[in-house]
């Protein structure tokens, strides 16, 4: 599939990831995007009609356990390495009603 | 001769060796190697010292004290620790104390262990040089200065080639074990996925990543598998399979087993010097009664691009959590909340972490999900087909570790692609699942050491050890010292 890696895009893909990078940056990535297509070409022409794709490592069953409460982290070691936190919660900027209200909710 | 880790073991059991004095031996081989190398992100002295005390203790009043007691290990630096810090080689987690140990930690600990070390290793193990170490700075191979390690186990390589004594914990997603042991002339055990419990292992791509040991030799990988392999409540994707004495099991004989040498991982643009040494190193095995087979594996060349965008995938989404919030490194004066998560992230995570964030993102984001992902999961099928059809006519795979050896600092570190390809051969291990191996076949003129991989069946770790172990039984490449060492 023929894409062009459009500075738009590389913003796009940037958004999506939570990474604020900058202009320089982003035109490094634009380059770094073209040589990762056509590294993974190779394998686009493969045909692989009929196969299921892998996506477990190992024989996939489901881990059943009791739901019975176990001890957890205790509160202070939770928090021990937050960056900023009152001791009972993690603090961050406002939300609703913050700066970034509209974007929270991130579309693909 | 400084003792290796099972002649410790002895020592200390029969009271030749105090526990004390086996950690200050530790600490003075890591103190003489350490301004050369650069191979450690921190010693943890007081707590080993004050461990290792304690296990003399229980040893002087007769109690039960566990297979390993007063042996020393070391963790590479995205295993949890209680002990000191855990920061996967990045800056954003660069203070970042973990509040529990790993389950591979712990199962040392419980048998005596006692950690000594983390190593330095690539931010969040993207990376086949350690030059990608956002905390320490590159690692330096024990063998020439001048030249990496390999990576992303670096710190540990360097040390397993360059002191005796101890275990040293890594971790392999791509070849993170295997392949920075073939640099640095050391073993390199990749277990089985789902051998070893990966709970508390930083996580990079959970379909790929497996914790496993670099050492001196296969005996002691296989010493060491012993007691880390099992079944774990707290990791369900470790294997419910029956664990082995591996220590026992590499002693029986290899004659009559069947290996195949596939033709695809000898590619062209293969360092001829690896090439030859690989060669006469599967001529020792037939030596040794081993049946040799030309055997293929045809998707081979298609393993690297698989791995690359799979890998990105998957560390897209497990690198998601570090956001400035509940640990690690927040930006600061934000904005809002978006901003916090966009700038921590920019800030904390080095060059090659957001490339890979970003190359995942985008073969994950709707439109190109079909063209990459699940075709790369699909092409990831037909690998694990070809393993799963030689398997039915070998006992094992034989092939170089990586098509070149240990390249200078800087060589590689600008173009992203010239270092992927370097981890071609030790990829394909990750995507079928199976164990791998890596030990030394010899060494090329400039006297750098060739690595040579073993690949077994699905949890058949210890017939693959076995063969690493006849090898090293009949060869003496492992035990040939670098030029910077601590013993």
């Amino acid at each position: 599939m023929a894409i062009e890696i459009t500075d738009d895009l590389v913003k796009q893909i940037a958004r999506l990831s939570r990474l604020a990078i900058s202009g320089e940056e982003a035109v490094g990535l634009q380059s770094h995007f073209e040589k990762i297509l056509s590294f993974i070409a190779a394998f686009q022409a493969l045909d692989t009609t009929g196969i299921d794709p892998s996506v477990f490592s190992c024989e996939a069953s489901n881990v059943y356990r009791e739901d019975e409460p176990r001890a957890c982290l205790p509160r202070e070691d939770a928090l021990a390495n937050a960056p900023q936190s009152d001791g009972t919660y993690f603090v961050v900027p406002r939300i609703v009603g913050g700066a970034d209200e509209d974007d929270v909710g991130g579309s693909a | 001769m400084t003792p290796g880790v099972l002649e410790v073991c002895d020592a200390i059991r029969s009271g030749k060796l105090s526990a004390a004095e086996s950690v200050a031996e530790a600490f003075r081989q890591l103190k003489r190697v350490e301004p050369a190398l650069q191979a450690t992100s921190q010693l943890l002295e007081e707590t080993a010292l004050a461990r290792a005390a304690e296990i003399d203790r229980q040893l002087g009043r007769g109690e039960e004290v566990g297979r390993l007691a007063g042996v020393p290990f070391t963790a590479k630096d995205n295993i949890c620790t209680r002990e000191g810090t855990t920061t996967a080689g990045s800056r954003i987690l660069e203070n970042y104390r973990a509040p529990y140990d790993a389950t591979v930690v712990e199962r040392l600990q419980k048998e005596g262990a006692i950690c000594v070390a983390k190593t330095n290793m690539d931010e969040f193990g993207m990376g086949s040089s350690t030059e990608n170490s956002g905390t320490v700075g590159p690692t330096k191979n024990p063998w020439k200065t001048t030249h990496v390690p390999g990576g992303s186990s670096g710190g540990a390589a360097a040390l397993a080639a360059s002191t005796r004594g101890m275990l040293h914990l890594g971790s392999d997603t791509g070849g993170s074990i295997r392949q920075p042991a073939a640099y640095c002339g050391a073993t390199g055990l990749k277990p089985t996925y789902g051998r070893v419990s990966r709970y508390g292992l930083l996580a990079f791509a959970s379909s790929l990543d497996q914790i496993g040991v670099l050492q001196a030799s296969a005996l002691e990988c296989a010493c060491a598998l012993s007691v880390i392999a099992g079944n774990d409540p707290m990791d369900s994707t470790s294997a419910d399979e029956p664990t082995r004495d591996y220590a026992n099991e590499v002693e029986h004989g290899v004659e009559g087993l069947k290996i195949g040498v596939p033709h695809e991982y000898f590619p062209e643009g293969i360092d001829p010097e690896v090439s030859e040494r690989a060669r006469e190193g599967i001529e020792t095995f037939r030596k040794l009664g081993v049946e040799i087979h030309e055997v293929s594996l045809p998707h081979t060349p298609y393993a690297n691009p698989t791995y690359v965008l799979i890998s990105a995938a998957e560390a897209s989404s497990n690198l998601a959590r570090y956001d400035g919030v509940h640990y690690g490194y927040r930006a600061s004066a934000p904005r809002g909340v978006i901003d916090l998560y966009s700038r921590s992230r920019v800030e904390g995570f080095g060059p090659e972490v957001k490339r890979r964030i970003m190359v995942g993102n985008f073969v994950l984001s709707a439109g190109y999900y079909d063209a990459f992902y699940n075709k790369a999961c699909k092409v990831r099928q037909l690998i694990r087909q070809d393993f799963d059809k030689v398997f039915r006519e070998v006992d094992a795979v034989i092939c170089p570790t990586s098509p070149v050896t240990a390249f200078p600092i800087g060589e590689r570190i600008d173009d992203p692609l010239k270092l992927y390809a370097v981890d071609a051969l030790t990829v394909p291990a990750n995507l079928a699942s199976v164990p791998g191996v890596s030990f030394p076949c010899g060494f090329t003129r400039d006297k750098l050491p060739v690595g040579l991989q073993i690949y077994g069946r699905l949890f058949e770790d210890g017939k693959m050890l076995r063969l690493a172990h006849a090898f090293q039984k009949a060869t003496s490449h492992h035990l040939t010292p670098p030029p910077v060492r601590g013993f």
